[in-house]
């Protein structure tokens, strides 16, 4: 480039002299002694530039390049497999029918140890099970009524109002039922964790029969590679025909643990449908308002649009 | 999604369906006897199933399959490699042996990884 750059310099020099011929050999005579004595300085100059360069940008990426994981993976966790959700879809609802398989597993398996406190029995009318069904599932409890005459607490059973009774009276109670361990309330799980329905899924389901060689499970834990440490408190619940679905599904450990994930995500988000729904009416009228405002517009500038400036010069 | 479903959901959305609250009324006894005509045959048909045994899953084959397929050699290989090298290393005596103990999560990782992948459109097709 410098060299290029030189050259062209003492072309258009030799240009503007008068007599271009017999100067041109001396001109460029004169460049290439002037380029030869500064170029052995400028040449190193680059040179040690370019070290600079590379060795700044080497000592940068030394520094920040790799990537420093505070965790290992076993750590970590396994990342969970992404699982074609139905109801993940843009436009597609919850299955209902597995919202109301999945309610029973919740009930039968899930519920011994795991609260659903912000769920109340009225939320599963019209979702997954009828008024008297609900009605019928509420009554089986037992909860404070109000004060009576000689202000004593007492017992009645459940109205549709009432929130699905957890396990324990309360968190300690629960760690001392389950070796120190606290079983998370699942009306939140699948937005609070990682991975949502399918780390949920994939937690279920992923209990090896045993854990991989070398690995260290700690006393009391079991191994499950999607749990960040690996270790979890929780032993696995789902084996194949403990449910017996009243549909005539039949309840494999998958089939269990896919039915429950829905319903857990319906537990967590039950205005799912809605919101789509009211998304698809959002864009219906959003479509039909910017057909109007195109056509709007088109009538409104139509005089302008179509109106012609003409001018005649008077005829001198 | 492909273009068809969209469409249908589309149909769906704009539909009305109706969903009751309340448990059907016991006065349509006409339907009922329809339902009751073509039910034991269903029924039968549950019956046998349950007869058979209790439900296999499908899952632990899948997973077993796709542990074996040609995208997940490499990770297979890993995994059985680590696993021998830990089983040696524990037969060894404890006088002879050389280094820690290895673990091999992280080659399980890397197998179920591959393995959930290909098992998750499979599984799905089949769980209802």
């Amino acid at each position: 480039m410098f060299s290029r750059s030189c050259l062209r310099q003492t072309s258009r020099l030799s240009r503007s002299l008068p007599v271009r011929q017999a100067i041109r050999r001396n001109t460029t005579d004169a460049s290439k002694t002037a380029s030869e004595a500064s170029q052995p300085g400028l040449t190193a100059a680059a040179y040690a530039a370019t070290a600079v360069a590379i060795a700044s940008s080497g000592w940068y990426f030394y520094q920040y390049g790799p990537t420093v994981h505070a965790l290992s993976p076993a750590e970590e966790g396994l990342h969970p497999t992404k699982y074609p959700w139905a109801h993940q879809g843009f436009l597609t609802t919850f299955d209902h029918q597995a919202l109301r398989r999945g309610f029973q597993v919740y009930r039968e398996v899930c519920a011994s140890c795991h609260s659903l406190t912000r769920v109340p029995w009225r939320a599963l009318v019209g979702v997954s099970h009828t008024v008297d069904e609900a009605k019928a599932m509420a009554e089986e409890h037992e909860y404070d009524d109000e004060p009576n005459d000689e202000g004593e607490i007492e017992k009645r059973p459940g109205k549709l109002s009432d929130y699905i009774p957890p396990p324990y009276p309360n968190d300690q109670a629960a760690r001392a039922a389950n070796q120190g361990a606290l079983p998370p309330d699942l009306s939140l799980i699948v937005k609070a964790r990682h991975g949502g329905c399918d780390y949920i899924f994939s937690l279920l389901t992923g209990y090896p029969d045993e854990p991989p060689a070398g690995a260290s499970v700690q006393e009391g834990l079991n191994f499950n590679p999607y749990f960040p440490g690996t270790g979890i408190a929780m032993a696995r619940v789902l084996y194949d025909g403990i449910v017996e679905y009243e549909d005539g599904t039949p309840a494999t450990t998958s089939q269990m643990a896919k039915d429950v994930v829905e319903f857990l995500n319906w537990a967590a988000e039950p205005e799912m449908d809605e919101r789509k729904k009211m998304g698809m009416k959002v864009l219906a009228v959003t479509t039909v308002m910017i057909a109007l405002s195109i056509w709007v517009k088109k009538y409104k500038w139509s005089p302008l649009k179509t109106r012609k400036i003409v001018y005649n010069p008077p005829k001198l | 999604m492909t273009l068809a479903q969209f469409l249908s959901d589309i149909y769906e959305t704009f539909t009305v369906a109706e969903a009751k609250a309340e448990a059907p009324p016991a006065e349509e006894k006409e339907d009922k006897k329809e339902e009751e005509e073509e039910e034991p045959a269903e029924e039968k048909k549950e019956e046998e199933e349950e007869e058979e045994d209790e439900p296999e899953d499908v899952m632990p084959a899948l997973q077993e399959e796709c542990q074996n397929s040609k995208k997940c050699a490499p990770y297979k290989h890993h995994y059985d490699e680590c696993a021998e090298r830990v089983q040696k290393w524990e037969d060894t005596d404890e006088s002879e042996r050389q280094g820690s103990k290895e673990s091999c999560v992280e080659e399980y990782f890397h197998l179920m990884h591959c393995a959930g992948d290909c098992v998750a459109p499979k599984l799905w097709a089949k769980l209802k």
